[in-house]
Parts: structure tokens; C-alpha cells; sequence
């Protein structure tokens, strides 16, 4: 019979980088990013660029024909969301910003990553390992809580552009203060978080299904 | 009395900004207790806190939980004498539509092919009560994508039926839980033919998270289940600790002899559920769960 211990199971993921918090400003350098463990706590300020795997899309069909995008994502943060937006007046106002699952954006992602020169990308769920070695060196992925979307829109501040409204989806140009709790899931040294729980959970997984049989 | 067209919209309307703005306290209370434990991660416990920041400015600011607010499902209960005047579907899309302006929620329903737009046409689902009973129940169950999206659905053999159920579910809990904003909340649905096991799978989810089935076995299996899940680790979004699962609830009817169908759906944390009783007297009640709509439903 397998016993739920949780002081047992919990004392190895207690050992874990236990760092404070860390604050980062945008636009972010490859040296901001070098000391960041996966599993620290980090908020970001500055300016983000809210987008979807459509808009992603459109970014990589530009560049790859040698085309300008009218944002500039060098040293930028990207945050994988497709947040709600209300007009009031002349102003827009972010009511729900949220992640969105990055999964689906796959290969994509890793080139307009290599494209562009983003810093960090932010969602849920992580990015299929087999595309994490092109990110090495490149950029960051942090995690926010699925879910947690008043406590994005608390931290932004103001839209400061809306591009591409031809796009069932847009992407917001906005200003946070911050934003967080983004936890290193990726880091630019290419360790990642996601995996290490996994390759726990698989061990674990094996043990379960044994006393099954 | 009968039930006016305008009582249904106005409880309609009532009940979609009550799902998305909130969920269910017995939920909350298990988000709470993980979140203060001392045995939890770090990255689990940023997490949880987040979520609880979240609810609360939520709450308090009466705007969605998550932007992605959800595939709206209307469950409609009929009781066979209740009378109702008016047009009850358009009453329904009405109130759907005003609270898609007045909250705002997301519009996340398009045409698959043209990919235009649906401006949140909710999907109705109606289901007659033959109880002799005068009233109207509805229920709104804002489905978010991440979680609908990672639902499977297995003939599975009879043979070592239950070993297998077992394993069928760990393993999908290992290979998608992580996109479905964990902890989870998962229904099982078996038997019938197939859409019936993903409808019950549906309505399992409606099911207050402490209720256990009411056949011991089944409730055994459910228990054995959430401390199976809960012991892979893999945490409030997958980065680890736990709650990695706050429910496992099962519905079945009876099967093929050849083949069970079998259907697993997963839930977000925030489960974003809300439901009303409107009497023929115009008298309306709110519940959080309502058993109409997971109990007796087939068979």
C-alpha cells in the first residue's frame, strides 16, 4: 500500500534554489538573464508584448520574407496571452491578462526567438524539449499561474499600442509594473523545470503502476 | 404561475457572471490549506498565492478569473410540469451575449473554418426532468480551452477493466495535466455508448468535490485515484509540490458487453460552475451544485 508521506516526498523539491525574489527591467540583456535558476520567483517591469500563436505566426512569415514588424522585439519579453481588453472612452483597459498554453507554438516559437532576439517568454506548460537546445543562450521561459488574470491586469499600467487588429487576436504593446510571480521554468542554460518534475513523476508513476498489476 | 422569458434571462445573466467570477468555496478552502502548508514547494506555494491574490481581486472587482473565460455551457432542466412562456433558447443567448459586453468575457468561440467570430454563442444543452416537479434548473459551466482540449476518449476492453481504467487516466494525467492549469479537477465518464460517457464525464465534474459516488467501489476507486495522482508531484502548473489533482469524480451507466466506453475530462482549478432554481412562482434559488444535473441523468 503506498502511503501518502508528505514530509518524505517534499524534502528533496525543499532543497530546490530557494532565492528571494528577483526583479527584472525591460528591454533585458543575455547578462540579466545568465544568474537566473529555474524554480526563482521573479517579477517584471517594463514593456511587454501580449501575443497569440496567430500573431506569432505572422511575425515569422514577415521575417522570414525579409519583411519589417512594426513592434520591436529585440531584448523584449513576450507573454503568451490573449488578454481581455475593454474600450472605455479613448483609452483601452486590460481587464484579464492570463497565460496562455505555449505548447502549441512549437518550432515557430524557437525561430522567431532566434529572429528577433526576445529575452523571455512568458506562459504555461513549457515548450516540447526537443525545442528548448534553440533557446539556449537566447532566452528565458517563465511560468505565470494559469488562471491568476486579475493579478496580471492589477500589474499593468496602460496599453501602449494595439498592432495587427486585422488578427482575430492582436498584440498588445503594454506597460507593467510588476508583473509576476514569473518562476524560471527554462533557463538560458537550458535546464528545465518542467522535465525535472516529470522525470520524478514518471519514477513515481512506474512505482504506482507496479503495485497495479 | 408560469416561468416568464425574462426570469430565465435575468437568472441566466446572473449565473454566467456568477461562474466566471468566482469558484466554488470548498475549492477555495483546498487552494487555501495547500497554499499555507508548510510541506509544500516553493514554486507551488507562488503559485497558489497568486491564484488566491487572484480570486480575490477578482471577486472584489467583479471581472473574470481567466481570460480565457470559457466555452459557455448552459445545462437546461425541464421539469415535466413546468410552463414556460416565451422563447427560452433566445433567452438564453440574450443574457449570454449582454454578460459577454457588461463583464467582460473573452469572445472565444469562432467558426472553425472561417475562424470569424461567434460573439459567445453559448451551447445549450436541455435535459427534461420527469419528476412531476414545476420548476426550471440551469447551470452554466465555463469551460476553458486548456482544459477541453486534452480530453480522451477510449473503447476500452472489459478485461482487467478497472487496472486499466487506472492507468489509462495516470497516464494521461502524466502526459496533459500540465497544459490543463493544475490542480485539476477530472471526471470520468463510462458506459453507454460513447457520447454518453463524455456527457457523464461532463457531469461528473458538476459534482461538489467532497461527495463521493454513492456505490462504496467507485467511491474507493475515486479516493485511491486523487491519492495516486497527488503522489506524482507534479504540482500547481506543473512546476512541481502539490495539489497536482483536487478531484476525481466518476459516473458511470451500464456497458456494452464487448466494450466500455470510457471518456476523461479535465478541469482547471478554477472550475467555474453556477447554477439556479427558478419556481413556477417566479421564486428563484442559487446553488453552487445542483444534483439534477449529475445524478440520475441516464438509465
Amino acid at each position: 500500500m503506498i502511503r501518502y508521506n508528505i514530509i518524505r516526498i517534499y524534502q528533496h523539491f525543499i532543497g530546490m534554489s530557494m532565492n528571494n525574489v528577483i526583479h527584472l527591467k525591460t528591454p533585458i540583456s543575455v547578462d540579466d538573464l545568465l544568474n537566473l535558476k529555474i524554480g526563482d520567483v521573479t517579477f517584471i517591469s517594463g514593456v511587454i508584448f501580449a501575443l497569440r500563436d496567430e500573431a506569432e505566426k505572422r511575425i515569422y512569415q514577415r521575417l522570414s520574407k525579409g519583411k519589417d514588424l512594426p513592434m520591436d522585439l529585440k531584448n523584449a519579453v513576450v507573454f503568451h496571452s490573449g488578454p481581455i481588453v475593454k474600450r472605455i472612452d479613448n483609452d483601452w483597459k486590460v481587464i484579464a491578462l492570463g497565460p496562455t498554453t505555449t505548447a502549441r507554438t512549437g518550432v515557430i516559437l524557437t525561430k522567431v526567438i532566434s529572429l528577433t532576439g526576445i529575452r523571455g517568454i512568458i506562459g504555461k506548460g513549457g515548450i516540447a524539449s526537443k525545442h528548448i537546445k534553440d533557446m539556449k543562450s537566447r532566452c528565458v521561459y517563465f511560468s505565470f499561474p494559469g488562471g491568476a488574470a486579475a493579478v496580471g491586469s492589477a500589474a499593468t499600467i496602460k496599453v501602449i499600442r494595439r498592432y495587427w487588429q486585422d488578427l482575430l487576436e492582436p498584440v498588445w504593446e503594454l506597460e507593467v509594473k510588476n508583473l509576476g510571480p514569473l518562476v524560471v521554468a527554462i533557463d538560458i542554460h537550458g535546464n528545465n523545470l518542467y522535465d525535472l518534475i516529470l522525470r520524478k513523476a514518471r519514477s513515481q508513476l512506474t512505482r504506482i503502476l507496479n503495485k497495479l498489476k | 404561475m408560469p416561468i416568464s422569458e425574462e426570469t430565465v434571462e435575468k437568472v441566466t445573466y446572473n449565473l454566467v457572471r456568477r461562474a466566471t467570477t468566482k469558484i466554488p468555496d470548498d475549492i477555495k478552502k483546498l487552494l487555501i490549506v495547500a497554499a499555507d502548508s508548510k510541506e509544500n514547494t516553493k514554486p507551488a506555494k507562488v503559485q497558489l498565492s497568486a491564484i488566491l491574490k487572484g480570486l480575490q481581486l477578482a471577486e472584489s472587482n467583479l471581472i473574470p478569473i481567466c481570460q480565457d473565460t470559457g466555452i459557455i455551457l448552459v445545462y437546461v432542466g425541464i421539469g415535466s410540469n413546468a410552463k414556460i412562456i416565451g422563447n427560452l433558447r433566445k433567452a438564453v443567448k440574450k443574457a449570454v451575449k449582454k454578460a459577454t459586453v457588461d463583464i467582460p468575457l473573452r469572445r472565444t468561440v469562432v467558426n472553425p473554418f472561417t475562424r470569424k467570430n461567434r460573439n459567445n454563442n453559448p451551447f445549450i444543452k436541455y435535459h427534461f426532468l420527469y419528476n412531476n416537479k414545476s420548476y426550471l434548473d440551469l447551470t452554466i459551466f465555463a469551460r476553458g480551452c486548456g482544459a477541453e482540449y486534452v480530453t480522451e476518449i477510449k473503447m476500452m476492453d472489459p478485461l482487467n477493466f478497472t487496472n486499466n481504467l487506472k492507468k489509462f487516466v495516470m497516464s494521461m494525467v502524466m502526459d496533459k495535466a500540465m497544459w490543463s492549469c493544475p490542480p485539476v479537477i477530472i471526471g470520468i465518464g463510462i458506459g453507454g455508448t460513447c457520447e454518453i460517457a463524455i456527457e457523464l464525464s461532463k457531469r461528473a465534474m458538476l459534482r461538489p468535490i467532497s461527495e463521493r459516488h454513492p456505490d462504496k467501489n467507485i467511491a474507493k476507486l475515486e479516493s485511491e485515484l486523487i491519492e495516486y495522482i497527488n503522489l506524482l508531484q507534479i504540482g500547481p502548473m506543473g512546476l512541481g509540490g502539490f495539489p497536482t489533482c483536487l478531484n476525481v469524480a466518476i459516473e458511470y451507466v451500464s456497458s456494452p458487453i464487448a466494450r466500455v466506453p470510457v471518456c476523461v475530462s479535465f478541469g482547471c482549478w478554477a472550475h467555474r460552475i453556477a447554477s439556479a432554481r427558478i419556481y413556477s412562482d417566479d421564486k428563484i434559488q442559487y446553488y453552487t451544485y445542483l444534483s439534477t444535473f449529475y445524478r440520475d441523468v441516464y438509465e
